[in-house]
């Protein structure tokens, strides 16, 4: 995985450098310090005071600060408190935890492990998706490799810190990447949100304060702790700072992934990194976010993708998947995919997303066969609005974003497939 | 618990901290539509229909029924934009399985039809989705018709927060999320306990029982509260009627007692009563009994008895009397017919002082069983000890083979085994002793040293023992065979006739005082027709010492007379009074 010349890679620095199942490889490249000068040298408030100034936004599609989220949980009330790494990366499209994990696994330990510092907990998971069996092998080896150096377990580095880490392994439901469903996934409960108030830094884990943090947003911390908040704010933009890991995928010359800093255009990722659009076809549309991903037009292509511009624009950034999508696609049979994925993966606890999802996945099939009706279009908007109002939690909400995205900007491709039986692709098959 | 104030709908209203901005709509008379909802379960906001904004400047949509009210809140039910949102929501809803009203036995009384009648929705504008689902008629008395199902899972939340014994539960997701019954099995294959709690928190036409379909909807019916029959527990239940006849037996929600919980034993059992009822007196004449009148009755009565001594003449009373027709039973036998020999059918009980507070087993960290039998009674009062132990509490078996406890207990001991016990009684805080009637002496002498230091719970055999006791008949008193012996049975169930069938067959001369055929009708020489449980009135003690009313619901057959009426007439012929 040869980075391009201009990727900052902060979160990837290590990944295909270092051996991952060697911890003194780590170790050789600044491996461990970070922590060793968290516990040996610095107070719990303190490290959250670097991670508040850094202004780390959370990858995992939300952005939300996460030294405020440390800062919560630390002054709520209750024991004992958790620390839960995110690692059931479910969203399509989306990989990049999968490849920190499996190329640099201590540096989630590590950062976990200051996390739990922080904090002022003692017990970490890390709630591996099913499906990667490579990423639960190099974890346990990792924690298992961590201990016997004394970075994990009791008296780390010789102090009175105590930590330790379960691997949790989830058994295939993209719900449970929801931080409440993968709670309550982990208490051995059916993977349903918990209805919010209260959040997890008041109301997690066993009902007791707990962090649930991104695979990547955890990866940022080492380097954080090593190289300062103001480094770190020396990455992005103003208002978002770092870097953020995107993959490139569909009509694309190189696909892949990189590590660049938050900020850079949708058109600048495809010419610069993707290497254009085969064939010198044109660019019709691209989702971003991966399937809860807004759908975006070529009048889009020069947002600055990091969360508060892209929130302006009315669009989400997401996961960072970066599915390109030129003119031989068809809108709507890219949203066949997406509602059959939404439709299937809905836990079914609300009554908007569980039957909404069916819904509108019955109405987008009827359309691409030939089927759709003029009262299509004005239903799809009706359902799609009543699960982003009314949803319990984020899959709901945002299984109306796509569709809202290409109704939005797509109309006359959708309408044509509906009055016309015409799709221009040529793909849909009446 | 302090006040806070909040402003719903542009009023100002009152609530307590603590409480869900639906509790303060509740408590002022606000409405709020809610399906998944209910009263004494926890609140899991998953049909969405009590939707709420919440704030002014950020406006927060939330469910009313998870949302913790906040001092200074600014919310409001009612605008057109909830309402949009929730017709969407239910039409939805009505769109996903197959509600057919037309055929339902619920139509009138269904709170998802309810609410669509709220909403004006008279037509669905999704395409309709006709799944196939399972109809689920293999239990004794539950249908499960996963077709009306809205998957609002309150039966899932009463089978285990109230019986605590989660036989049911969801399986699957998104469309094809269903109620589950254990490993996906059949009802009537199932742990169920019957309790029937589903029946009664199920919101359409799901769950019901097979006694009372298209029998009558709430507006042709009639609601009597009174207390069970069955077993000194004391559950408060009410009695759904039509034309004088019992549709169904409900557990009342706002008793203290079993908060709405019932078992098989009450719920079930007394509906589906196959003995036969006598509507007139008997008397035996040349060996066979033939229908008789009231006059002749006391006639006889009053010449065999009357002319037998008091010593020799024993009085049998069931447990199920209420406590008035205990007394002048007692009067009767003691003042009129001069025998001091009177006693529980049941036989013999402890004498231990067992009237502890049901309620505080929930509260104690530890609970030991003595002798437990849940079998067919008290059967409420595991589920309060499952429930317990499900909060943390620890559970010690002694001498009980009750399977369905045995994964719950800590420790399982003989009775040889109670030093034990002694050490574990040590360690904890509140600790509740609930004991059976099978307990022997050697144990009775253990649990009495503990004797007003902890919760002494004693499950009292019959229903109104306590009552019985309470006016001074004896606990000690074995029933023998008598020259004279006068039974008040009762509608007592078969098994407590049988244990003194023996002495029955020795006795001479039989008053049976019952309502229906039993094994002792062969030895009675005079039947009296006695009233049913739904049929009575008066009142009972349960096994805590809480006197409770029980209230008649049916009218009696016309020529059977109340016990009160039968002991006077009979002690009027004898030339006594009763007072």
């Amino acid at each position: 995985m040869v980075p391009h010349k201009s990727e900052e890679r902060i979160v990837l620095s290590n990944v295909g450098i270092i051996d991952p199942e060697s911890i003194e490889d780590y170790i050789a490249h600044d491996g461990y310090m970070a922590l060793r000068n968290v516990v040996k040298e610095m107070k719990p408030n303190e490290v959250i005071e670097i991670i508040k100034q850094s202004n780390l936004l959370g990858r995992g599609g939300a952005g939300f600060p996460t030294g405020l989220k440390w800062e919560f949980t630390r002054k709520a009330k209750g024991e004992p408190k958790y620390i839960i790494a995110n690692a059931d990366e479910s969203e399509p499209g989306t990989f990049k935890d999968r490849i920190v994990l499996e190329g640099d696994p201590h540096r989630i330990i590590e950062a976990i492990t200051i996390a739990g510092y922080a904090v002022g907990s003692n017990d970490g998971y890390i709630y591996i998706r099913g499906e990667y069996k490579l990423v639960q092998d190099r974890i346990r080896t990792a924690i298992k490799q961590a201990h016997e150096k004394g970075f994990l377990g009791e008296n780390i580095f010789g102090t009175d810190f105590t930590f330790d880490i379960k691997v949790h392994q989830g058994v295939g439901a993209y719900i449970c990447g929801e931080e409440t469903a993968l709670i309550e996934s982990i208490e051995g409960k059916r993977g349903e949100p918990r209805f919010r108030p209260p959040y997890p830094p008041t109301y997690g884990l066993f009902g007791k304060p707990t962090v649930v943090n991104n695979v990547e947003t955890l990866a940022n911390i080492p380097s954080i702790i090593r190289n300062g908040a103001e480094w770190f704010r020396g990455f992005g933009t103003e208002r978002c700072s770092g870097t953020k890991v995107y993959m490139i995928l569909g009509n694309v010359n190189e696909r892949g992934v990189i590590e660049v800093p938050l900020g850079i255009t949708l058109r600048e990722v495809i010419e610069i990194y993707g290497g254009g659009i085969p064939g010198n076809r044109k660019f019709k549309f691209a989702q971003t976010g991966g399937s809860s991903g807004s759908i975006i037009p070529e009048s889009l292509l020069d947002v600055p993708m990091d969360y508060v511009s892209m929130r302006e624009a009315g669009v989400s950034l997401g996961s960072g998947a970066l599915l390109i999508c030129d003119e031989t696609n068809c809108v709507l049979d890219l949203l066949k995919s997406i509602t059959n994925f939404f439709s299937y993966e809905s836990c079914g606890k609300c009554v908007p997303c569980r039957v909404g999802t069916k819904k509108i996945q019955k109405i987008i099939e009827s359309i691409s066969n030939g089927g759709g009706l003029n009262t299509d279009i004005p239903m799809l908007e009706d359902i799609s609005n009543t699960m982003e109002a009314m949803s319990l939690c984020g899959l709901g909400q945002a299984a109306a974003v796509p569709i809202l995205s290409a109704i939005k900007h797509f109309k006359k491709e959708i309408e044509a497939h509906i009055v016309d039986k015409l799709c221009q692709a040529n793909v849909c098959k009446f | 618990m302090a006040q806070i104030n909040l402003n719903i709908n542009g009023k100002e209203v009152k609530g307590e901290t603590g409480d869900t901005i639906l509790d303060v709509c509740e408590k002022n008379g606000i409405d709020v539509p809610t399906i998944c909802h209910f009263k004494g379960l926890t609140d899991i906001g998953s049909c969405r229909m009590c939707i709420v904004e919440i704030g002014t400047e950020r406006v927060e949509i939330n469910t009313a029924c998870t949302t913790q009210a906040g001092d200074g809140m600014v919310v409001r039910t009612d605008t057109k934009k909830l309402n949009n949102l929730r017709r969407t929501n239910l039409e939805l809803l009505l769109s996903e399985r197959n509600h057919f009203c037309m055929f339902c036995e619920m139509s009138g009384d269904c709170e998802l039809q309810d609410l669509a009648y709220k909403f004006k929705i008279d037509h669905i504008r999704y395409p309709l989705l006709f799944p196939k689902l399972q109809l689920d008629a293999s239990h004794k008395y539950i249908v499960i018709d996963h077709n009306r199902c809205i998957l609002c899972g309150r039966c899932v939340r009463i089978c285990d927060e109230l019986e605590a014994n989660h036989t049911l539960d969801f399986r699957e997701r998104s469309w094809q999320k269903m109620v589950n019954i254990d490993l996906n099995t059949n009802l009537g294959d199932s742990t169920c306990t019957s309790c029937g709690s589903c029946i009664q928190v199920c919101p359409t036409g799901t769950i019901f029982d097979k006694k009372s379909p298209y029998i009558g909807r709430s507006e042709d019916c009639e609601f009597i509260k009174t207390v069970c029959s069955q077993c000194s527990v004391g559950c408060e239940t009410e009695i759904i009627t039509r034309a004088n006849h019992i549709l169904r037996i409900n557990g009342d929600f706002d008793s203290e007692v079993n908060k709405g919980l019932l078992c098989d034993s009450g719920r079930f059992t007394p509906l589906y009563e196959e003995r036969k009822r006598y509507l007139r007196p008997m008397v035996r004449l040349n060996g066979e009994l033939k229908e008789s009148d009231w006059e002749e009755v006391k006639k006889i009565i009053v010449e065999k008895l009357g002319g037998i001594s008091g010593e020799d003449i024993v009085g049998l009373i069931s447990a199920r009397a209420t406590t008035e027709t205990i007394n002048l039973f007692k009067k009767l036998i003691n003042n009129v017919f001069n025998s001091e020999n009177i006693g529980m059918l049941h036989g013999p009980f402890s004498t231990l002082k067992g009237e502890g507070s049901l309620n505080e087993i929930l509260q104690s960290d530890l609970i030991i069983l003595l002798g437990a039998d849940f079998e067919k009674y008290y059967k409420v009062v595991r589920s309060l000890i499952k429930r317990a132990v499900a909060s943390g509490s620890s559970l010690i078996l002694i001498d009980s083979k009750d399977s369905n406890l045995s994964s719950y207990a800590k420790l399982s001991l003989s009775k040889e085994e109670l030093q034990k016990v002694d050490e574990e009684i040590n360690k904890a805080t509140k600790i509740s002793i609930v004991y059976n009637h099978r307990i022997s002496e050697d144990i009775e002498n253990w649990v009495s040293k503990y004797e007003g230091e902890v919760n002494l719970i004693g499950l009292i055999p019959g229903t109104n023992s306590l009552g019985a006791y309470n006016i001074g008949i004896s606990r000690e008193f074995k029933p023998v065979e008598a020259k004279g012996l006068y039974i008040l049975a009762t509608d007592e169930n078969t098994d407590t006739f049988e244990k003194i069938v023996e002495k029955v067959k020795q006795s001479e001369f039989v008053i049976l005082q019952t309502s229906y055929e039993n094994v002792l009708s062969q030895e009675a020489d005079v039947i009296i027709p006695s009233l049913i449980w739904a049929e009575r009135s008066g009142s009972y003690t349960n096994l805590e010492g809480m006197t409770q009313e029980v209230n008649r619901s049916i009218t009696p057959p016309p020529e059977i007379k109340e016990d009160r009426e039968i002991m006077i007439g009979i002690a009027d012929k004898m030339g006594k009074s009763l007072s």
